[in-house]
């Protein structure tokens, strides 16, 4: 195992002789502190706020840059130049500066490797034991280019004054931490690492090894090469990391010469080490076991199964207050507190299986999905809406139940284990499993915060561990429900149990229409107005059918009629949206009054690479019509006059990927931003080299513009 | 679209476009592309000549060290005229493959006007606004130099000389590889430094 320590051996190089050149502070040169020029703020800083004579002491160049703008590494990679500092006083050497871990920036079809934001060059410096003087004055010029799509040369003049004592120095408040977070970074001797490289006219090929077969310490590793020509900059690496050791291969850039040594460092992301090493290249075997392209995004942070079960956890919780699931819930807790002073042993029973209904039933739809997608359906979360059949089954449910709300018929209550009437719902145990299944339902065409990420991380899972995130999905929705069934006291914090309870129930109806209104409108964009009607018609006949079996009770034929109605209101539907799976020819529009007057480009894979190709910046959206959560977005965020005038000065192009119908295209973009739904949002700045910007799920007109504030990330 | 998204998928370890190969020693990719005259220019017209491609960006602080110093136009002038070297006088094109908006473009008015204003000798400026002589060569950088021999083969490939700055005051001492490769040329012998790392500032594409 490596030891991150600190290796002093690279200090020996760069030892400047200092003696007798003190300054004192009076002299006349330019003023100290930080200096602006285009895009940089540059400084000269010392770690300490004292000198030591005989000591070494660590001074060291920062550039602060502008968002967006970066500089060089020691090897720029195919363009640019990386900055330098030359000392005219006490010296006239060049300063050694020592280069942190870089980024690599691409600027297709070219790669850089640099930096972005704040960075520090440090160089030790020997204080000669013979310095005297009350203070040292170190004076140079730094010079650097800075780029962003352009490239601007800065320069300035420095100069950094630091007291000198005898006595141990102390930290400089501002910069000892910085000092300190880069020097982690430098780049060590290979210890305990073995290194490999092989190389022909066409590729090169590096491997790295713990010493005898040690586990390497960070499986997230990096290679940034020194040596010119070695690598082509920009192609693909293709990567191979095992427990013991890492292959990396490059293609070699046209016109390279052959490769004697190949220098470079290797990264250990995770550790925020790096390791410089220096491997002669043996001729290109035969034998080398080749390197197969590797799906997985090597640079994004692996994310652990264990982070996503509390993002699924959350998300279900969160799924709670939906506006879809919110009456099912609360019709669940109505009837928990009507029967409140009862038997608690019963009640967390009731509880018990009613979570047990809803983790069960997003472990089987997430089963169905997986089992769906195996058999090449890009589908993603929210998939049954893509369906009419399921779309208009989940209308009718939603009718029957805000006519059991208000009293309509009685038979629903139990059938449907609604759980209202407290007889009911004690005697069946079922029920609670049923009402368990229906809050899972109903929850289905809604996505709250933190589901995105977690279940688009599930769909790119084993099944097992995709399995785990929708298990906890649903016990996190079923969470508040099992921690009032525990501890029945804390229902006594909710107003007690008396007639408005009726009443709120009955008022609950009213979501349940407004739903189901929304689901009408759904089929509508995706099988036009026919069905529409037709499933109007449904519903007047099932209510008639219910109402009839109200009052049938005497007759043996009437219940016959109703039954009959009930299924002739449900079929009348269903035969106009067929049985098809996929929702039809009908492209859905339904853009509402979002986005004002401003074009909307519809999404085809390659739509939004063509607007950025003409330097525009792009906004895309995923949405769907079933999408509550896109649509609310719609109507508050991007239907706001200051965000639609701050989109059309910004000259933003607006992608919308409609998502309302089965649309593969879609679902692999929408897995591309390893999401498996909608609503997602992705801005990307008019600079094509920048990634996309994703934005939350949950947006107000604040948090868009703050986000089309700052393009770039 | 898609390439965005498999760009975002692999993060930075995305595949550029593949550049086709301009591979010293071997025929130079052939290109048609309009100058700032509006005339088609094609490689295949200038058989038996020496060619010299210089990938050109006047807003790139590194061609602006080598117009600013007068080097490229004296390496222009030099090589390409007809009085020294007679029919081995050298054709020189410098091409601009920024793409439309981005820094480096001209219209073909402005392109004239400026090289008019730089003083420039290149036989003639191309715009190849779609980069595709950019990328068929691998042009990276401005300035990135090729050359091509009277036969159509590429003999140079990379940097214009070895100091890979903005300074001015750099030119004076640095080597010269393109000026080193024609005179090998003329005197009828192998290049010696066929190839270098182009430096400068990226193609804008």
């Amino acid at each position: 195992m490596l030891k991150p320590r600190f290796m002093p051996t690279f200090l020996v190089s760069c030892v400047l002789s200092l003696s007798g050149m003190v300054f004192p502070i009076a002299a006349i040169q330019a003023a100290e502190g930080p200096v602006r020029r285009p895009h940089v703020e540059a400084e000269l800083v010392s770690e300490n706020l004292s000198l030591q004579p005989g000591q070494t002491a660590w001074l060291g160049l920062r550039l602060k840059l502008e968002r967006g703008w970066h500089v060089y590494w020691e090897n720029p990679g195919d363009s640019g130049l990386k900055p330098e500092l030359a000392l005219s006083s006490p010296t006239t050497e060049a300063a050694a500066l020592q280069f942190p871990i870089p980024e690599r920036i691409p600027v297709p079809p070219l790669m850089n490797y640099g930096y972005e934001g704040e960075v520090l060059f440090p160089f030790p410096v020997k204080i000669s034991s013979s310095a005297s003087g009350s203070s040292m004055r170190f004076e140079g010029k730094a010079s650097w280019l800075v780029c962003q799509d352009t490239c601007i040369p800065g320069k300035a003049d420095l100069t950094l004054v630091v007291d000198l004592k005898s006595s141990a120095p102390a930290p400089h408040p501002d910069w000892s931490t910085l000092f300190g977070k880069t020097r982690q970074q430098l780049p060590r001797p290979p210890d305990g690492l073995r290194f490999s490289a092989w190389a022909d006219a066409e590729r090169v090929r590096i491997r790295i090894q713990g010493e005898s077969d040690a586990p390497l310490p960070d499986s997230n590793l990096e290679f940034f090469p020194l040596t010119e020509g070695a690598v082509e900059h920009p192609a693909e690496i293709l990567t191979q990391v095992t427990n013991t050791e890492a292959s990396f291969e490059f293609k070699r850039p046209q016109n390279a010469p052959s490769l004697g040594n190949l220098d470079g460092i290797v990264v250990f992301r995770k550790l925020g080490l790096s390791y410089r090493f220096r491997a002669p290249a043996a001729k290109w075997s035969a034998d080398l076991t080749p390197i197969t392209p590797s799906s997985r995004p090597a640079e994004t942070e692996p994310r652990s199964l264990a982070w996503m079960l509390v993002f699924a956890l959350l998300g279900g919780l969160i799924l709670n207050i939906m506006p879809c699931v919110f009456p099912v819930i609360s019709i669940k807790i109505l009837s928990l507190m009507d029967s409140a002073d009862r038997d608690p042993a019963l009640i967390r029973k009731h509880g018990f299986v009613f979570s047990a209904g809803v983790t069960l039933s997003f472990v089987v739809l997430g089963g169905v999905l997986f089992l769906l997608r195996a058999t090449g359906l890009g589908l993603g979360w929210g998939f049954q809406l893509q369906s009419p059949l399921f779309v208009v089954l989940l209308a009718v449910l939603f009718f029957l139940m805000g006519l059991n709300l208000l009293g309509v018929f009685e038979i629903g209550t139990r059938l449907m284990g609604m759980g209202g009437e407290s007889q009911a719902s004690r005697k069946t145990l079922s029920g609670s499993f049923y009402s368990g299944v229906l809050a899972t339902i109903v929850a289905t065409p809604c996505s709250a915060p933190f589901m995105g990420a977690a279940l688009g991380f599930a769909l790119l899972q084993p099944l097992l561990s995709g399995l785990m995130i929708f298990l906890f999905l649903g016990l996190g929705m079923a969470l508040p429900y099992i921690a009032l069934t525990l501890r029945p006291d804390l229902l006594r914090l909710l107003p007690r149990p008396g007639r408005w309870m009726e009443t709120f129930k009955q008022f609950l109806a009213f979501p349940m229409f407004a739903t189901v209104l929304w689901l009408v409108w759904v089929l509508g964009v995706q099988r036009g107005v026919d069905v529409v009607v037709a499933l109007l018609g449904g519903f007047i006949l099932i209510s008639l059918g219910f109402w009839i079996h109200q009052r049938s009770r005497q007759s043996a034929l009437l219940p016959i009629v109703s039954l009959a109605l009930v299924l002739i209101g449900v079929a009348l539907p269903l035969r106009e949206t067929g049985l098809h799976f996929s929702g039809g020819e009908v492209p859905s529009a339904g853009a509402g009054t979002a986005f004002g007057d401003l074009t909307v480009h519809a999404f085809s894979p390659t739509k939004v690479d063509e607007l950025r190709r003409q330097g525009k910046p792009v906004f895309l959206y995923f949405t769907a019509a079933w999408c509550v959560s896109c649509k609310v977005n719609e109507r508050v965020a991007f239907s706001d006059s200051t965000v639609i005038e701050r989109m059309r000065t910004l000259g933003l192009q607006i992608v919308k990927a409609d998502w309302t119908n089965y649309d593969a295209d879609i679902t692999r973009a929408l897995e591309s931003f390893e999401r498996s739904g909608v609503p997602l949002y992705v801005l990307f700045s008019a600079n094509s080299a920048e990634h996309g910007r994703v934005l939350p799920e949950i947006l107000t007109p604040g948090i868009v513009l703050k986000h089309l504030e700052s393009p770039s990330k | 679209m898609k390439k965005i998204f498999i760009a975002l998928m692999i993060g930075t370890f995305a595949v550029a476009p593949a550049f086709a190969a301009a591979v010293v020693g071997k025929p130079a990719p052939a290109f048609s592309e309009k100058d700032m005259a509006g005339k088609t220019i094609d490689l295949s017209q200038y058989k038996g000549k020496t060619v010299v491609l210089e990938w050109l960006n006047h807003g790139c602080p590194f061609v602006v060290k080598h117009y600013n110093s007068k080097n490229m136009q004296a390496l222009q002038k030099k090589y390409t005229d007809q009085k020294t070297y007679a029919d081995k006088a050298v054709v020189w094109l410098s091409v601009i493959s920024s793409k439309k908006g981005a820094q480096g473009y001209g219209t073909p008015e402005e392109t004239m006007k400026q090289a008019k204003e730089k003083g420039s000798f290149a036989t003639t400026i191309l715009i190849d606004e779609d980069g595709s002589m950019g990328k068929a060569y691998g042009a990276k950088t401005t300035p990135h130099m090729f050359v091509i021999d009277a036969s159509g083969v590429l003999t140079y490939a990379g940097a214009i000389d070895d100091k890979a700055t903005t300074e001015l005051g750099d030119v004076p001492t640095a080597k010269n590889f393109v000026a080193a490769a024609l005179d090998e040329m003329l005197a009828g012998k192998p290049v010696s430094i066929a190839s270098s790392k182009a430096y400068g500032c990226g193609v804008k594409y």
